[in-house]
């Protein structure tokens, strides 16, 4: 392969792969916390890109704002669902139930998508997603670039608020030590719902700012679960900066593959590297 | 006392019995081409679910069991198509094709702890979706070419009604067999306590493998019964979410590892989706997939053991307050 096409591979293998570790971050947080691996997390990024596609086509609003919009407005949907549906089995020691509830949200969530918004591909059309910066032989695709931007600052920030803030710090002493936390004065219900909010509003931000280059359909978010959770086991579970670190590696596998393989086999990579991760080293993800 | 007796004096007792005879008479009362067709794709998908149930009893939800249904219609399909190969025989070595691959590749996931086995068996029909579509096997239909039992085609749907129902009563039969024999009872242990069957020297790994094994060659049997039904091969309908999610529905509603469980569970939906369907398909697409997922999340919440076990408890209960 010529030197000019694998940069440019690499280039927009991380830019994307930031991108993705943004997405994997609230599935990190959710795990982390709440012990519960959430399966409708790639379809609440779903819901994140559709939020952003209604604000631009109805209010004109750059996918750049609606970031900040779809983030305020899925901290309060990720509660509400803790509150109405994860809070029935969230504290039951057997973990199935957990895991097929978030597998049963998953499918109304898909399907109700179905239902109302078709099945059709939805794009947001704006000047810079055509357009790039030309740095010599390598174009930077301009979305993503500001996609890439966004992601970095999102994490930075998380990454703050959680080393940082009152509730970040309560957060991490649910996660130390549960029954030490409650002995403190921690509301563990109400850190729950909390961490749960800001993972669901970390997918769907992760959406507003995957719809500035990616298409939106029903099914967009089965894709981008198996990135997730990969993207999260590679960083380690619970770990911010990790599951980042992560993105940008299941990126650049991704784009490099697809260079060699046809359209049809582009994620076969992917799912194999997830497979066997998954096999050869299960407490990455699981432990 | 009462379950004992049901398992090794009588194979069946008078309520299954009853439902059995019921089933039989449908199509002389109702001759309906939509009813039957409705009770045909249950008593399918009742066997396909079948599979991941039986697997269940390991303490795991597979949701693998999509990979081996589409490889038991994927290789009954090629088989007929390129090699002029009877259906028949074609169910019987997709069976075992999916078998093998259960047991090369789903056997590392074996050892993993139940969530990430979960994961790790979801990437099997994602990856057999991407070689299908590479492979150009994108929709494929299977031609018509007349009645004829030795290509399993048949205009009517009342044939398919009968080989569908007698293929799930041997299901059955051989769920109950099963559950009673060695290996049946040595999953049963592992199901109750898998570290107390480990101290009392059942060889925990080879017996979930076996389960595995078992599993996918019912679910690839049911996969190609499903492709002859269908005659129409797609990666979406055999490997695709929907197929997985269907199954792992149909099985948690039924109740997990219990010979009726994924039966019962596939009466009861099979039915109601297509119903649900048949009413809104025209208005909105993906009603019924909604209806499923709502009904997966109440059950998962109000009767977690399934239909079937409660059902049995309540029975039991009652008789113990008239023996009382």
């Amino acid at each position: 392969m010529e030197f000019d096409v694998f940069t440019q591979v690499i280039v927009t293998g991380l830019l994307v792969g930031g991108v993705y570790g943004l997405i994997s971050m609230g599935l990190s947080i959710i795990y982390g916390v709440l012990r519960v691996i959430n399966f409708a997390q790639g379809d609440f990024m779903m819901l994140g890109m559709y939020a952003a596609f209604f604000i631009f086509s109805i209010f004109h609003f750059d996918p750049i704002i609606s970031v900040i919009l779809v983030f305020a407005l899925f901290m309060v949907v990720g509660a509400s669902v803790y509150r109405i549906i994860m809070h029935q089995v969230i504290f039951q020691k057997n973990k199935t139930s957990q895991l097929l509830m978030t597998f049963g949200l998953s499918f109304v969530i898909q399907n109700l998508a179905l239902v109302f918004f078709g099945p059709t591909f939805k794009n947001i059309v704006t000047p810079y997603r055509r357009s790039s910066f030309n740095l010599g032989p390598i174009n930077i695709n301009q979305a993503q670039a500001i996609g890439f931007l966004i992601a970095v600052i999102l994490v930075i920030l998380f990454w703050l608020f959680f080393s940082r803030s009152n509730i970040g710090i309560a957060i991490r002493a649910v996660v130390d030590d549960k029954d030490v936390a409650v002995t403190l004065g921690i509301n563990v219900n109400r850190i729950y719902m909390i961490a749960f909010g800001i993972g669901i509003s970390l997918a769907a931000a992760s959406g507003a700012t995957l719809i500035m280059y990616y298409p939106v359909f029903p099914t967009v978010g089965r894709i981008f679960q198996i990135i997730m959770f990969l993207a999260v086991m590679l960083g380690g579970l619970g770990s911010i900066l990790g599951s980042f670190f992560g993105g940008l590696v299941v990126g650049l596998v991704q784009f490099i593959s697809s260079v060699f393989l046809p359209s049809y086999l582009e994620f076969l990579p992917v799912y194999l590297f997830f497979f066997f991760a998954l096999v050869l080293r299960p407490e990455g993800l699981f432990g | 006392m009462v379950k004992v007796k049901l398992f090794t004096s009588k194979v069946f007792n008078k309520y299954e019995l009853i439902l059995i005879a019921v089933l039989f008479c449908i199509p002389f009362i109702f001759a309906n081409e939509f009813f039957l067709s409705m009770l045909v794709f249950a008593f399918i998908w009742a066997i396909a679910a079948g599979g991941p149930n039986l697997f269940s009893c390991t303490g795991n939800i597979s949701l693998g069991h999509a990979a081996y249904f589409g490889i038991g219609a994927w290789v009954s399909l090629v088989l007929y198509i390129n090699y002029n190969i009877s259906p028949w025989l074609g169910m019987i070595v997709g069976g075992i094709a999916a078998t093998v691959f259960a047991a090369i590749f789903g056997y590392p996931t074996l050892k993993l702890n139940p969530v990430a086995l979960t994961f790790a068996t979801l990437t099997f029909p994602l990856i057999l979706t991407s070689i299908a579509q590479f492979l150009n096997y994108i929709e494929v239909p299977i031609p018509f070419i007349g009645d004829s039992l030795q290509n399993f085609q048949f205009t009517s749907k009342v044939p398919y009604y009968f080989i569908s129902l007698i293929f799930m009563i041997i299901y059955v039969l051989f769920m109950k067999r099963l559950s009673t024999s060695r290996i049946g009872l040595f999953l049963k242990a592992i199901k109750e306590n898998e570290e107390g069957a480990k101290a009392a020297g059942v060889n925990v790994l080879m017996y979930k493998w076996i389960a595995l094994v078992i599993s996918a060659f019912i679910t690839g049997v049911a996969g190609a019964i499903y492709l002859q039904f269908l005659a129409l091969f797609t990666p979406e309908i055999f490997f695709g979410f929907n197929t997985v999610a269907t199954m792992t529905l149909i099985s948690v509603v039924g109740g997990l590892s219990t010979p009726w469980g994924s039966v019962v569970g596939s009466l009861i939906l099979t039915p109601l989706g297509h119903s649900v369907e048949f009413l809104t398909g025209e208005v909105v697409h993906g009603a019924h997939l909604v209806l499923y997922g709502l009904i997966l999340m109440v059950v998962v919440v109000l009767i977690p053991e399934g239909l079937v076990a409660r059902v049995q408890t309540v029975y039991k209960n009652k008789q113990r307050l008239r023996s009382a």
